[in-house]
């Protein structure tokens, strides 16, 4: 295996960054090939490190640990590592970045400043997906934020300037919150261990926070107020309801390629620094907060679907079928069973292929019909057969069709909260029911959207319309196939995640 | 210790940028009236150099003549970070001064020269009175500096305003410095140090209205509010490398005296004044940040945003653990400050100049017209806004770090915070860089000068480097010894 | 150090104070008491014998006095420097004679300074 493969991961996508960088901006074809390029070469790399990737261990692969720099008590370290959490999202980060370079390629203006963000985004993502330690995983945090601003800004749509600076504060917020939860966590160590281990390091935390000796200073106030704070910080990012206020506007005014890449994976990193950090290191609190996410996720079904049924603008309620959807990792999480968080990994999984699919089609569309209005567009399966075609697939996808990987995903999630103790949600089957309601609500809106856009009356202008050009099949075959893979072989991707789960889980005691 | 036996090589530094400033001034007014002098600027970057190397190679041991001058680690780094900050400055200068007739060479930099070395002195003494001496050489070379363009009415009226109100300000300083001596007796701040802990038990008034005297004092120099009313308009008014001069040397030497006479002359009582920073600290950050935003000149911003630097230069000051953690996090930051602030303002420097505007408009545009520039400003305004990968983003987290360790959480959350609302005005020179279009009456491109894109390349390099590689300076810094 | 001296010195202040203002105020007061009032045009005047003054009072003076004054505030404070210095030599020894020497030399480059800037010449 190649030494430090996850160094290489993360940073090969800014080695390509700086290749561009040094290109003059006329050469937009080399500027394209050497981001895919670069994008390719790390999803390969990824893909070395999934096969690598020993499915039968429960803690950290791949691990690279190197003291970096010393604060006078605490030390920074390096440290990188992988486990069954963090692989299917290292993989989903390259798969989706790759075809999401693929799908910008329509990109004329500033080639260039895009996809260097673009890749500078993908190492901040990747770095948060490996990150072991809290001050690195909040370093990729914040990396995040500024080419999201940027690409925003820049080649957003007509407000994106307004949409791109309440990103930035919203999520600087929520940076905010997150640092301090994290300073205190590891100060708060610092206390109980009598002033011995001083550690930024997510599994040494856990393990001091777990240890019953030192629980003296660690009270379950101080426990409870350090998770909430963190679920604030990481509620912005996945969003939950009512902090979700900034993703509309984020998502709708952002270009194709890059609302793939926020709706795909962005918003994962919420979900994944939920399970890594709050779950990881104070499990005691999630039983506790178990009922309180259930009913945000429920929530945020609900609220997701509602709003998406009124929307008139195909994208926004591609933006909300999204917060809907996340709703459902959320169930998947409070559960605390191993179906549950099971199913929540699975739903991040499929959730990123799935709206970065639908993102994509709707921006093909509205790339040829210049709209997004729900009631200007129709008859698309007559104009554009093919481009209808996988939009339907990907909405079917979308609402959880068995076979593909929407339904193993909300499968899991929803035996995981039906089978929730009773002692740690004491409505979890109440819960259950609301949150399978809202899956009817999602079905009603996607397929009532599709109806109205694909088929119905077609309107005369758009008969002429090109259907899909070579370079769009490798973004709808590649995340639809995916889509299609998991949802038929689920196996590939439990087999991965299944000993780290069971981990978590035993660690809860749920 | 008397004159004779005074190992007066310690002062070498000092005394050979003093030989050199004479040198240049002289050969200034030697050399006629003529206008234009670059070897004058050539000269004093030179002069400077070779000081930051004597200060390497005779500060290097800890020593002192009598109190009146010490030398240590605190010295010797900020010493070497105020003589290469005022090489930038001078570089900076040497393109502005070519293009403003108005200036004359000569007296600018030697006054510069001389408020360099009243800035090391100031960082160098634990006597009162040295210490008042070398802050009055900075301020009244500054007060000269920032009427600089004669012809200009801003210009003037900053430079009255800052003499009327530095005055003020130094009268404060004296009258509290006063109270001090009268009641201790000694001038020595270690002597004072010994003396005011039973002093504060009997006359807590006195001795907290002696601290408050000069705390505005100092307070004034470092721009905190609410003694910063004169920095938007004096950074306005005087010429732009002035401004940098002020904003970066004038107040990382503010911070020297701040930390000498509090961490040396009154750490034994500590409790009593603590939490005058941190109020300090608080309000600073706040009124600093909120007013910035709403600033549509560029110097005036840069103001505002300098003196919520210094809110958050004041964090560690107010939240100490222990006075080596604390030392080394004011000091990293103060570097990380150099290095952003330094190279900000030679872009500041060049665009204004260059669109003869100092709107915030004049940057619409700028990576069209000089992508490296609009690059490394970007990094440079990360940095001061608290993003990665930069010095400033670990600098942050390092006060930040201490912040919690001293409990201090309500100025940790004010501090984080109000770093968010910095965004607003950061982002906000970002967008005109990249989001808007050139003036058309500016040129497409923009031709810079060698020796300010030598300062942010320099700048640049140091804001990335000690970004990635934080462990360099805080390693060193870990294994100094700060106060003599 | 007792804080009642501290205060205690200030009663010399105070009292100094006190008889600074009572001073004019006393004698003017009783002057008035005590003098004839009788006013007329002349006594009136400015100046009640002499040259009736013509013209502003505020007039502008000329910078090169701002100059020549301050040129000779430095000498001036040198030499009173220079008096408790040349007495206590004997004791200074060479240490002593260098400082001095190298103060005038400062104050020598000021005043080629000043000299080349045509400071010293009246026009």
């Amino acid at each position: 295996m190649i030494p430090n493969l996850l160094t290489w991961i993360v940073f090969f996508p800014l080695v390509g960054a700086l290749l561009i960088l040094a290109i003059p901006r006329e050469q937009k074809n080399a500027i394209r090939s050497i981001a895919a390029g670069t994008s390719i070469i790390t999803l390969i790399l990824s893909i070395l490190a999934w096969i690598g990737f020993d499915r039968s261990q429960s803690g950290m692969q791949f691990v690279e640990s190197y003291s970096w720099i010393n604060l006078g008590d605490f030390q920074i370290y390096y440290d990188l590592g992988v486990d069954g959490l963090s692989m299917p999202l290292l993989l989903l980060v390259t798969l989706i970045t790759t075809l999401s370079i693929t799908a910008s390629f329509n990109i004329k203006e500033r080639v260039k400043e895009y996809f260097t963000w673009i890749l500078i985004l993908m190492t901040g993502l990747l770095g948060v997906f490996v990150a072991q330690d809290l001050f690195l995983f909040f370093l990729f945090f914040e990396l995040t934020l500024i080419p999201v601003f940027f690409l925003i800004s820049i080649w957003g749509g007509k407000e994106r300037e307004p949409a791109s600076i309440k990103f930035l504060i919203y999520n600087g917020l929520g940076s905010a919150v997150m640092v301090m939860a994290f300073i205190a966590l590891a100060y708060k160590a610092f206390e109980a261990t009598a002033f011995s281990h001083a550690t930024f390091n997510i599994s040494a935390l856990a393990d001091i926070f777990s240890n019953p000796e030192v629980s003296g200073v660690l009270t379950d106030s101080l426990k409870a107020g350090i998770f909430l704070a963190l679920l604030i910080a990481f509620a912005v990012k996945l969003p939950i309801i009512p902090l979700h206020t900034w993703l509309p506007n984020a998502y709708v005014e952002a270009p194709t390629g890059v609302s793939m890449m926020l709706a795909g994976v962005l918003s994962k990193m919420g979900a994944y620094g939920l399970l890594r950090i709050s779950y990881g290191i104070l499990p005691d609190q999630a039983v506790n907060f178990a009922t309180f996410i259930a009913i945000l996720g429920v929530v945020n079904i609900l609220y997701g679907a509602f709003i998406a049924l009124v929307q008139t603008d195909l994208k926004k309620l591609i933006a909300y079928s999204s917060i809907s959807h996340l709703g459902i990792v959320l169930l998947g999480v409070a559960s605390v069973t191993e179906a549950g968080i099971q199913g929540a990994v699975f739903q991040l999984v499929s959730h990123g292929f799935i709206v970065a699919l639908l993102f994509f089609m709707v921006g093909a569309i509205y790339e040829r019909t210049n709209t997004r209005t729900i009631s200007e567009l129709g008859g698309l399966s007559k104009s554009v057969p093919v481009l209808a075609g996988f939009m339907l697939a990907a909405a079917m996808a979308s609402l959880g069709l068995p076979g593909l990987s929407g339904f193993v995903s909300e499968l899991l999630a929803f035996i995981g909260i039906f089978g929730a103790s009773a002692e740690i949600i004491p409505a979890a089957r109440v819960i259950a029911v609301v949150g399978a309601i809202g899956i009817i609500f999602t079905a009603a809106y996607l397929l009532w959207a599709m109806q109205r856009t694909t088929f119905g009356k077609m309107d005369e202008k758009y008969l002429g319309l090109p259907d899909a050009r070579p370079m769009e099949y490798i973004p709808m075959i590649g995340l639809l196939g995916l889509s299609l893979l998991i949802g038929v072989y689920p196996s590939i991707l439990s087999d991965v995640i299944n000993t780290t789960v069971i981990d978590i889980v035993s660690k809860i005691g749920g | 210790m008397s004159a004779y036996n005074a190992n007066w090589s310690l002062m070498t530094p000092e005394i050979v940028l003093m030989i050199l400033a004479l040198v240049i001034f002289t050969l200034d007014f030697m050399t006629g009236m003529s206008r234009n002098k670059p070897f004058l600027g050539r000269l004093s970057i030179l002069s400077l150099l070779a000081t930051t190397v004597l200060v390497a190679v005779f500060n290097r041991e800890t020593g002192q003549i009598g109190d009146m001058f010490v030398v240590d680690g605190f010295a010797m780094v900020l010493k070497i970070v105020i003589l290469l900050g005022v090489a930038g400055v001078i570089a900076i200068s040497m393109y502005y001064v070519d293009r403003h007739r108005d200036v004359y060479q000569g007296e600018y930099y030697s006054l510069l020269l001389f408020a360099t070395l009243g800035a090391m002195l100031m960082v160098s003494s634990a006597d009162l009175i040295t210490l008042f001496v070398g802050l009055e050489l900075l301020s009244i070379s500054a007060y000269c500096l920032a009427g600089f363009k004669k012809y200009n009415g801003k210009s003037t009226e900053a430079a009255i305003k800052y003499v009327v109100l530095g005055g003020t300000a130094s009268a404060f300083i004296l009258y509290g410095m006063s109270f001090v001596y009268g009641l201790t007796g000694t001038t020595s701040l270690v002597d004072i140090n010994e003396a005011v802990p039973t002093l504060f038990a009997d006359y807590p008034y006195i001795m907290t209205m002696a601290i408050m005297f000069m705390i505005a004092g100092f307070g004034f120099k470092i721009s905190v509010v609410p003694f910063h009313m004169w920095a938007p308009d004096v950074y306005e008014g005087a010429p732009t490398p002035v401004t940098s001069f002020l904003s970066v040397v004038s107040k990382i030497a503010g911070f020297g005296i701040v930390l000498r006479v509090f961490f040396v002359g009154f750490e034994s009582v500590y409790d009593e004044w603590a939490f005058i920073f941190a109020l300090l600290a608080a309000i600073t950050m706040i009124v600093g940040n909120m007013i910035a935003i709403v600033q549509r000149k560029v110097k005036r911003l840069m103001a505002f945003s300098g003196v919520a630097q210094a809110g958050y230069l004041l964090v560690p000051v107010a939240t100490m653990v222990s006075l080596d953690m604390t030392m080394s996090m004011i000091t990293f930051y103060a570097v990380a400050y150099l290095l952003m602030t330094l190279g900000a303002f030679a872009i500041i420097t060049l665009v204004t100049e260059d669109t003869e505007d100092d709107a915030l408009t004049s940057f619409s545009g700028l990576y069209q017209r000089a992508p490296y520039l609009a690059i490394a400003m970007t990094i440079f305004l990360l940095s001061l806004a608290g993003l990665p990968i930069t010095a400033g983003f670990f600098g942050k987290f390092y006060i930040f770090v201490g912040a919690i360790q001293a409990e201090m959480l309500w100025l940790a959350v004010i501090m984080i915070f109000t770093s968010i609302v910095s965004f607003f005005y950061y982002f906000g020179i970002m967008k005109q860089m990249f989001m808007r279009d050139p003036k058309p009456n500016d040129d497409q491109t923009l031709s810079v000068p060698k020796p300010v894109s030598a300062v942010v390349t320099i700048s640049l390099v140091g804001t990335i480097g000690f970004g990635l590689l934080a462990n360099v300076l805080t390693n060193y810094f870990n294994n100094l010894q700060w106060f003599f | 150090m007792e804080l009642d001296l501290y205060f205690s010195n200030y009663t010399y202040v105070i009292i100094f104070v006190l008889f600074g203002v009572a001073l004019p105020v006393v004698s003017l007061t009783f002057g008035r008491l005590l003098r004839p009032k009788n006013p007329y045009d002349d006594k009136l005047s400015t100046y009640e014998s002499g040259i009736k003054p013509t013209g502003e009072a505020q007039i502008r003076f000329h910078v090169a006095y701002y100059i020549v004054a301050i040129e000779f505030i430095i000498f001036d404070i040198e030499t009173v420097f220079l008096y408790p210095w040349a007495v206590s030599l004997g004791q200074l020894g060479w240490v002593g004679l260098n400082a001095m020497l190298i103060f005038i030399l400062i104050l020598a480059l000021g005043l080629g300074y000043s000299w080349k800037k045509r400071v010293l010449e009246w026009n």
